[in-house]
């Protein structure tokens, strides 16, 4: 009796469990859903709690996620209405407005979803740019950037077609990634390259100018202070000058004199570095070397 | 009880089909590879179920072939009926053939099978790309493949049990097979909870597991070819089944090892010391583990430990529960599951995101960042308003103008947390990423209407508090429930292929300045130098002057005693005045002394080259022919 207390027990347990994996299901906070029975529509349950259903294969229940979702575009090129090219990546947030239509377009398959978005949201997005300009994207003038009415535009253009066709309400539409094409990456690379090279110059032919006029003002300043050196040392010259020639007044008391005496003076000043001097046997005191002379002398005398 | 064997090979068959097919669409549906593998099992099952039922109507066609002939030798046991025994048992014959060829040959077939299977499934199972089992139907799976465990395990055991009997061996091979596929069963029920539990990774081992299982079976068939081929043929012994695998009878019930040791005591001692001993233990314990199981498993449900950066929300049949919507870090109590839920977030951690850059952990570890050097595995390149680019230069001749932007890379690490659940975990399917995206978008947004100079220099600080305060201002827009902590702009700068060009912009800053410093430089050593030179000259002036004036009184004092002593005797003192004066002055020159005796002739000495050479070396022209002359020495 004790042994089967357990097992039907333990087998009551075990079938509970089982039917109630077969005929209940939960519905979460985040979640819709909707209940098939053979594949034909049921009806959507929008509410969170427990519910009944008949097990597989009679009932399926497809869950959803019904919170908002996410996705973003490839960063791709597109054109202005000035003809400007620009890159862009588009965000959207969305979420499911209708299960039932929801489930018939896409059978609860996110990527094919996204896939059926990409060409709306490309769509609008070629659009709406095609009616601004570069400027309405790009300006030092906040107030002059359109880029929230170019996302509005957008979002416009991709709730009509998500809501009346999929079963979907998009609630976001977003640029987050704006850049240039490649080779236009390149131009602006260059451009800004020279940009900087002009700077480069004017800073250093600044510079240049400024040491020339520097070295200009020290070699006139220079200039100025030896021209006054030598007027003020010519004119000191000449003070001596004046002065030695009071002195001079003496020598007129003896010419003769004086004349020998600068002119031996002016020897010794111009025999006084390497000289070589040539002479002849007549030139004083070297007459004596000459033998007839040195004979003839005292007869002259 | 002669046709039971046959009806429970039939059963047999039809359990292993129908629990393999059921095993093949739980396990496709629910993506688990043991499941499949299950399946497998059940189709070489299949295989020896058919086997074994053509090989039993063998069998009792040469029953009943042998029961009549006996009758008939009964009836005319004086008459030889036929000439030989080999006309009249045909069916033992077929028997014969059919166990020599037939049986050989579909044993091949289900070694190659099984081999083949064996290895194409243990090279797909050790890919790295296999997908996880869905979690969201594991359950039911584990619930099905329980199901169909029992189901195999009681109609195995039967067959089993059944195969006891001399008439009904037959059965073993299917028996067993239905035994081990009961085994693989409970295994994929036990993998599909650990999957339901987060260990999706138990399915692939399993799966593994009983592919190597499979190339084993294999092997032992294949074995038990070679070992047939050598088998002595001895009339009238029971031959074993060349299909019945020892190792499915093994793994298909483990007991079978004691089972057997306890028959060999039965047979030692006398009596039955076991019978069935296992499987009556199996039976009075199988509930009791199963209470325990559902028991460990409700209780263990029953508790939640939240880690302290850790914040749940508790949900009641997918409701939230009143009063107890979201559960902080501790320890809770709740309703066991499926009852009550929680669903885990790390509301009080710091979670970041990068604007601008994917960071790459090598370039993470370098000390010195420049901005000629990437930081970073990729920096996105975005764009930039200019005030610059107005001038007329960016117009080309069709009146088109330039691109009126630069360009700047911008690394902007984002710092948030979780401040309201509800938001962010019940209205967004991923808050994180939508957040990172509103994040990027704030970005781009702000640069395309910044100057780049602006946004370098004085405007970088003022751009990391607009930046977070704009970026606060779209969470709470779309109740992300997420309070941004920090927003930083740790690296704005012009893009790799152009920063070498604003660090010359630097560098010719410097440049000017050094060619002022070196001119001042100049200045500062010119003016000086001038100043002392001009002082030098005055002063030089200044001596001069001193010494002219000085010496010329000297000078006039020494003349006028030089007169006195003149007076006294004009010629003497001339004349000693001028010797005296030439041998101060001329003691130390060269001389030459020219003797000549004719003073009429006149010399020219040219000395313009041979200064300091011996006179001898000298040319003497004579003035009338020009001819050279001898020299003195001559």
């Amino acid at each position: 009796m004790k042994k089967n207390i357990v097992t039907p027990i333990a087998g009551a347990l075990l079938a509970l469990i089982f039917l109630v994996i077969l005929f209940l299901f939960q519905v979460r906070q985040t979640e819709v859903a909707v209940v098939t029975t053979f594949g034909e529509f049921t009806r959507s349950i929008m509410k969170p709690g427990l519910n009944v259903r008949w097990p597989w294969p009679v009932q399926k229940i497809y869950k959803m996620d019904n919170r908002l979702r996410n996705f973003e575009r490839k960063f791709e090129q597109t054109t202005t209405s000035d003809g400007k090219n620009i890159m862009m990546t588009v965000f959207i947030a969305w979420k499911i407005a209708d299960p039932k239509v929801y489930l018939q377009r896409f059978r609860d398959d996110e990527n094919q979803v996204e896939q059926a978005l990409e060409s709306v949201v490309r769509d609008a997005k070629n659009g709406v740019l095609g009616q601004y300009s570069f400027g309405d994207l790009i300006s030092t003038n906040r107030a002059k950037v359109k880029l929230p009415q170019v996302e509005m535009d957008m979002l416009g253009m991709m709730q009509k077609v998500a809501s009346a066709e999929y079963g979907i309400t998009i609630e976001l539409a977003g640029i987050n990634r704006i850049g240039l094409p490649e080779s236009i990456t390149t131009k602006v690379f260059d451009r800004m390259t020279s940009e900087r090279q002009r700077l480069i110059r004017q800073f250093e032919s600044e510079g240049r100018a400024e040491a020339t006029r520097i070295r200009a003002e020290a070699n006139r300043e220079k200039e100025k202070l030896l021209a006054e050196a030598q007027a003020e040392s010519t004119q000191i010259r000449g003070a001596a000058e004046a002065e030695a020639a009071k002195h001079y007044a003496v020598f007129e008391k003896e010419p003769e004199l004086a004349k020998l005496l600068f002119d031996i003076k002016a020897l010794k000043h111009a025999t006084r570095d390497r000289t070589t001097l040539v002479l002849d046997q007549q030139t004083p005191p070297f007459n004596r070397l000459n033998a007839k002379a040195q004979m003839a002398a005292p007869a002259k005398k | 009880m002669e046709k039971t064997p046959s009806k429970n090979i039939w059963t047999n068959f039809l359990i292993l089909a129908v629990t393999g097919a059921g095993a093949f669409i739980v396990a496709a549906r629910g993506g688990s590879m043991a499941g499949l593998l299950a399946s497998i099992y059940s189709v070489v099952g299949i295989l020896v179920t058919i086997v074994s039922f053509m090989h039993m109507r063998h069998y009792r066609a040469e029953e009943f072939e042998r029961l009549e002939v006996e009758k008939l030798r009964e009836r005319e046991s004086s008459v030889a009926l036929f000439e030989s025994e080999g006309d009249v048992l045909r069916a033992k014959r077929a028997r014969e053939q059919f166990e020599k060829w037939f049986v050989p040959s579909w044993t091949i077939l289900i070694t190659l099978g099984q081999g083949i299977a064996a290895y194409m499934l243990y090279a797909f199972f050790a890919r790295k790309d296999l997908v996880n089992p869905d979690e969201g139907v594991a359950l039911l799976q584990c619930a099905f493949f329980a199901a169909f465990a029992l189901a195999q395990y009681l109609f195995g055991k039967y067959s089993v049990g059944l195969a006891r009997y001399d008439d009904a061996r037959i059965l073993r091979p299917s028996g067993s097979y239905l035994m081990l596929a009961s085994v693989v069963s409970v295994l994929t029920a036990v993998v599909s909870s650990a999957t339901w539990f987060g260990y999706p990774d138990f399915d692939k081992h399993a799966a593994h597991g009983l592919s190597i299982i499979l190339g084993l079976l294999a092997v032992e068939n294949l074995i038990n070819l070679i070992m047939e081929i050598y088998r002595p043929r001895v009339s009238g012994r029971e031959v074993h089944l060349l299909y019945e695998s020892r190792l499915v009878g093994l793994l298909g019930q483990p007991g079978g090892i004691i089972s057997t040791a306890a028959q060999t005591l039965d047979y030692q001692f006398g009596f039955k010391v076991s019978e069935t001993w296992f499987y009556r233990y199996l039976e009075r314990v199988l509930a009791w583990l199963i209470l325990l199981w559902v028991s460990v498993f409700l209780v263990s449900s029953s508790f939640v430990v939240l880690e302290p950066h850790e914040e749940a929300l508790l949900e009641r049949w997918g409701k939230p529960v009143v009063g107890r919507e979201i559960i902080g870090p501790g320890v809770h109590v709740k309703m066991p599951w499926p009852i009550d839920r929680i669903h885990r977030y790390p509301t009080k951690a710091i979670q970041r995101f990068h604007i601008g850059y994917e960071p790459d952990p090598k370039l993470e570890e370098e000390r010195v960042l420049v901005w000629t050097k990437n930081h970073y595995k990729f920096e996105y390149n975005m764009l930039v308003a200019s005030r610059d680019i107005k001038s007329s230069s960016t117009t080309n001749g069709n009146g088109e103008e330039a691109v009126p932007v630069n360009l700047l890379t911008a690394s902007i690490p984002v710092q948030y947390e979780i401040t309201n659940l509800f938001h962010y975990a019940r209205n967004h399917a991923d808050a994180g990423v939508l957040l990172e995206r509103l994040a990027s978008q704030v970005v781009s947004r702000y640069l395309v209407s910044v100057d780049i100079q602006d946004i370098m220099a004085q405007g970088r600080i003022r751009a990391a508090g607009e930046l977070k305060t704009l970026l606060q201002l779209e969470a709470d827009k779309f109740a992300l429930g997420t309070r941004i902590v920090f927003v930083g702009l740790q690296d704005i700068h012009p893009p790799v292929k152009v920063a070498k060009a604003y660090e010359d912009v630097i560098g010719s800053l410097q440049q000017r300045e050094t060619f002022i410093l070196n001119a001042e430089g100049y200045a500062a050593e010119t003016v000086p130098m001038a100043g002392a030179l001009a002082r030098q000259m005055v002063l030089a002036a200044e001596a001069e002057k001193i010494s002219k004036v000085r010496g010329a009184s000297a000078e006039s004092g020494q003349f006028a005693n030089q007169v006195s002593a003149f007076l006294a005797s004009p010629e003497v003192y001339r004349r000693r005045t001028y010797l005296q004066t030439l041998v101060e002055a001329i003691g130390g020159a060269r001389k030459y002394v020219i003797g000549t005796t004719n003073a009429q002739d006149t010399y020219w000495l040219n000395l313009e080259d041979a200064i300091g050479d011996e006179l001898t070396n000298v040319k003497f022209f004579d003035e009338k022919d020009q001819a050279p002359r001898q020299g003195l020495n001559e």
